[in-house]
């Protein structure tokens, strides 16, 4: 009893004094949203609401209609998800297992993609989308954002740990590259794959700039551009963001809870081992 | 079963030449078809508009109307700019400190939250990626009220200790120390995510097997854990160096650069001085500096990773 | 060991690229159409922001008008911050919406906007605030306008037994302003004597009343007269950490946060605060007071925002007709009581249900503005016709730099004035 104590005690205190850290802001917003809009800034200042109240969440769910949103954003985001995981991992796999000159220069050039800021890019690549006649389709929105560096980067280092041997084992056996890649090599990354599927969920469920420009029909917004839009010119309707932004959160949460279960679950050693 | 009595170095070390060359021949078609996709894309939501951009810089582009060609003068009156060298040293200086700090605390939040020595650990990752899914505005009013210099909760505990309140938000040391608590806050979960999923690729063996042998925590950690995680440090150092040249959503919600221009960093720098005076030229410029400086250190830190692979 | 690519693998690279789009096609390129118009049009878009932030008065009127006319006006309330682009864009890919209520003249578009004059002349719209080209032609009407004004706690003046100007009494001076409200810190030991919005449009109001003109274009430059140097001192000399807190104006502090907390004792902003205090204030009173002038009596309005028709959407007379309607006295009266406005049309009425007092002080400060206001605010319209939109602003930026010791004075007045020529 002493030992099993002394072995979880240390880690176990340390990692909720960091929770507790992390958790202060979060629980600051949170509660915040059950605050009156006239106790948000009131001194003395207090984390928890003097009067609970609901209408912030009221006025919020009456205004914006949250289960389109939450469709329009799911739908695009699942899409996109799957081709990016999908793209990222034979592009990261290309990088990592095969040796020329010009994958490392393509590497460089996949880096480069976020080395520019949004701005430079954004009208020139409104124009290009328009041109492949891709404005006010969904496809406009999904196709631009399927490459991301972060994605094929994090397959390429995953795919570097992964021994060679296993991939001249396949070879010798007959296994050409494409099914060595789809039927051993893919199966074995399904960690990095579900890492790399909740970033791109959040980047899509964040993302307001491309259905804004892209789609005419706001009924196709996504729900951060509604959030977006509480925000005035002169004034912020703090209580309406903060309950919105609760409701936007949930989600995202829910699907992480999910998805974390993944990770860890995924049995590398197996695939491995042998 | 072999696996389990190789020491690691083994298990990352690279097959023999001789073989290789093998496994090459013939192998040029098959990365081809890999990466197909994310060329075409590339050229066409990167190079495309890239290409544009690196015109309009030189050029006078104001938005509208046509473009005319300027040379270097938009690279010449940048390079003269001692704003933009001031503006290079604070951003530098921002990203020498937040990648450790990004780095060390995700790695070791990380480690927590997959131990088998911490009780608790699906709420802990939880409330650890929360963080990461607030906009910037909404993070703006929270850290504010944190950390604000008049009436902020930090500044109100202190005061219950008697010290007087700290100048958060008119000093610019400060100042930047909330940018950096606020984005290591924010962008845990980013890394954190990385790191889970590396450390769940290290083989439970190596680890029982050093600990076996006697091996402590620390230990293990140093020797087996780390050397295992390079090529995942190397993505996080290098995508939060990129991340923090590039910072700005951050800054702009909670100090806009402030106080004054101190703490204007590189992409404000290029939004100020070129979007918002519509100088769409100069802008690009700026822009076009700023990705060879992060390509050169990208490269600087292959060599790094090419190094960790090979030894 | 071959690093040259084959005409075979090239293809290859194509198609494998190729497939991955047209699956990105396929999957979801249904329903993306917006229903045809052709014939009679009985549907429009009309791009705005804000509406519902404030009442929704746009929204009410659609209703009204699809009521009697049995034309569809959807109100699309897109965020302020990317309204611009959104339009920028639309008009690249020829689709712009038929109207929008929009924050300036974008040089994108202002080529394809209808000629507004008939409205503007019938309905007696505030002429000196439409954006007017030089062949006469009307590119953009006035929504509303909105002013800059102060606004106290008058629960912490009650407390201190100190009085401001009521309505009809002779406005403060700057120093009699200060003065007060620093006694009224002393007597209440509040935190700050004033917080004030971190914005050129603030600041300039300030500036006018110190019978400074700003910074105004003369024969092809700009220049400022011999208040503007005082007036900044003046203001510089406001930020000292007690009688203003100076987070606000070096780091982006949030004013309205500082007021509410009920520690600040006045709040230099504007009308559109109203109806946020009106419902988010609850642990003291406040209330709107003549702005101080020093000597000069002014307060900066300008049109919050402008109504444009776009050109080339097949709707433009439909559009027309609607805002023709929408500026008819009665009904800009419903909208202007709907949301809150300050009317732009002249010789109208406005009855607000809440806060009445303070709208009409708005109204009456802006009939008694000196004319450098509506001047220097057509010069700013005269500008967006020209396509020279600043979307910062070196006034205050130039200030802020001042305010935290980055330069003095002559050299923020020189930038300003060296920033805004290299605009023209």
């Amino acid at each position: 009893m002493m030992t099993k104590l002394r072995s979880y005690g240390p880690a176990t205190l340390l990692l909720w004094v960091l929770v507790l850290i992390y958790l202060f802001p979060v629980a600051w917003f949170i509660l915040s949203s059950f605050k009156p809009g006239s106790e948000l800034f009131s001194l003395p200042l207090s984390i928890l609401p003097e009067n609970w109240t609901f209408s912030g969440y009221i006025t919020a769910w009456n205004r914006f209609n949250f289960a389109q949103y939450f469709f329009n954003t799911g739908l695009v985001a699942v899409v996109t998800t799957v081709l990016t995981v999908f793209v990222s991992a034979m592009t990261g796999y290309a990088l990592a297992k095969y040796k020329a000159k010009w994958l490392s220069i393509f590497f460089i050039c996949i880096l480069a993609t976020t080395m520019l800021p949004t701005e430079v890019i954004m009208p020139s690549t409104f124009v290009v989308i328009r041109d492949l006649g891709l404005y006010n389709q969904l496809a406009g929105i999904i196709v631009p954002s399927i490459i991301t560096a972060t994605g094929i980067f994090m397959f390429r280092q995953y795919f570097k740990t992964v021994p060679d041997e296993l991939l001249e084992a396949a070879r010798i056996d007959g296994v050409g590259e494409i099914r060595a890649f789809f039927s051993i090599m893919l199966p074995l990354a399904k960690p990095i794959a579900v890492t790399l599927a909740i970033f791109s969920f959040q980047w899509r469920w964040n993302d307001y700039i491309w259905p804004l420009l892209v789609l005419n029909d706001p009924n196709r917004y996504t729900l951060q551009l509604a959030l977006r839009s509480i925000v005035g010119a002169d004034n912020i309707d703090w209580s309406v963001l903060l309950s919105a932004s609760v409701i936007s959160l949930v989600p995202m949460v829910i699907l992480f809870f999910v998805f974390q279960k993944q990770i860890m679950n995924a049995d590398m050693n197996s695939g491995l081992k042998d | 079963m072999a696996a389990t009595t190789q020491t690691p170095e083994v298990a990352t070390a690279t097959p023999p030449r001789r073989r290789l060359a093998s496994i090459r021949r013939g192998q040029t078609i098959a990365p081809l078809i890999f990466i197909a996709a994310a060329v075409v894309l590339f050229a066409l939501f990167f190079v495309w508009p890239g290409a544009l951009g690196l015109w309009y810089s030189f050029t006078d582009y104001r938005g509208v109307g046509d473009p005319e060609f300027i040379g270097v003068e938009n690279y010449a009156a940048l390079f003269q700019d001692a704003t933009f060298y001031s503006v290079l040293g604070r951003t530098a200086f921002y990203t020498l400190l937040s990648v450790p700090l990004h780095f060390v605390i995700s790695l070791g939040i990380a480690v927590l939250v997959t131990t088998r020595n911490a009780k608790g650990k699906v709420p802990a990752r939880v409330v650890f990626f929360m963080p990461w899914l607030i906009s910037p505005i909404v993070n703006g009013v929270i850290w504010r009220w944190l950390f604000g210099e008049n009436f902020g909760f930090v500044n109100y505990l202190l005061s219950l200790v008697g010290v007087d309140a700290v100048p958060w938000q008119t000093d610019a040391n400060l100042s930047l120390a909330v940018v950096l608590f606020a984005s290591s806050w924010g962008g845990t979960a980013f890394n954190m995510l990385l790191f889970m999923a590396a450390l769940k690729n290290i083989p439970r063996s190596y680890l029982e097997a050093a600990e076996i042998d006697g091996a402590t925590g620390w230990q293990r950690f140093r020797h087996i854990t780390l050397p295992l995680l390079a090529p995942t440090s190397f993505l996080v150092v290098l995508l939060t160096t990129i991340g923090s040249m590039k910072e700005f959503a951050m800054i702009q919600a909670l100090n806009g650069g402030g106080p004054g221009t101190e703490n204007m960093l590189m992409v404000q720098y290029i939004y100020r001085t070129g979007f918002e005076r519509s100088e769409i030229g100069y802008a690009s410029a700026a822009s076009m500096v700023l990705m060879v400086i992060l390509i050169v250190v990208a490269v600087i830190q292959l060599r790094f990773d090419k190094g960790s692979d090979q030894s | 060991m071959n690093p040259v690519l084959g005409r075979r693998q090239l293809m290859l690279g194509g198609i494998a690229g190729t497939a991955a789009v047209g699956l990105g096609l396929s999957a979801c390129s249904d329903g993306a159409g917006s229903g045809g118009e052709g014939g009679e049009v009985t549907h429009m878009q009309f791009f705005l922001s804000g509406d519902a932030n404030q009442g929704g008065g746009y929204a009410h009127m659609a209703a009204k008008y699809q009521e009697e006319t049995g034309i569809e006006v959807e109100i699309v309330d897109v965020a302020n911050e990317d309204l611009t682009t959104k339009l920028k864009n639309a008009a690249l890919a020829n689709d712009l919406p038929a109207l929008a209520r929009v924050g300036s003249i974008d040089a994108t578009w202002k080529d394809v906007t209808m000629d507004l004059r008939e409205i503007l002349d019938t309905n007696d719209v505030k002429s000196e605030l439409a954006a007017i080209d030089p062949d006469g032609k009307v590119l953009s009407l006035p929504s509303d306008i909105t002013a800059v004004g102060m606004f106290l706690n008058k629960t912490l003046f009650d407390a201190a037994g100190a009085t401001y100007p009521a309505v009809g009494e002779e406005p403060w001076t700057w120093d009699e302003f200060t003065e007060t409200i620093r006694s009224v810190q002393t007597a209440t030991g509040a935190s700050y004597g004033m917080v004030m919005d971190r914005s050129a449009h603030r600041l300039k109001a300030f500036l006018y009343e110190f019978g400074s003109n700003t910074f105004e274009l003369v024969d092809g430059a700009f220049e400022t007269n011999e208040n503007t140097k005082p007036a900044l001192e003046y203001f510089y000399a406001l930020n000292d950490d007690s009688f203003m807190p100076r987070s606000v104006w070096l780091s982006d502090g949030d004013p309205n946060g500082l007021f509410k907390s009920g520690d600040v004792v006045a709040y230099c902003s504007g009308s559109w605060q109203i109806a946020d205090f009106a419902v988010n204030i609850a642990d003291f009173e406040w209330v709107s007071v003549y702005m101080p002038k020093q000597p000069v009596r002014v307060t900066n309005y300008g049109n919050a925002a402008s109504i444009v028709v776009f050109e080339g959407t097949g709707q433009e007379q439909a559009a027309l007709d609607f805002v023709n309607w929408l500026y008819t006295p009665e009904n800009y009266t419903e909208l202007s009581e709907t949301s809150g406005f300050l009317p732009a049309v002249n010789g109208i009425t406005v009855t607000y249900a809440d806060n009445a007092e303070a709208f009409e002080l708005y109204n009456e400060e802006i009939e008694a503005s000196d004319e450098v206001a509506a001047r220097l605010k057509t010069q700013d319209l005269e500008g967006e016709i020209e396509g020279r939109t600043l979307e910062g602003d070196p006034l205050r930026d130039e200030t802020v730099k001042y305010l935290n010791d980055e330069q003095d004075v002559d050299t923020t007045i020189a930038n300003i004035i060296e920033l805004l020529n290299a605009s023209l």
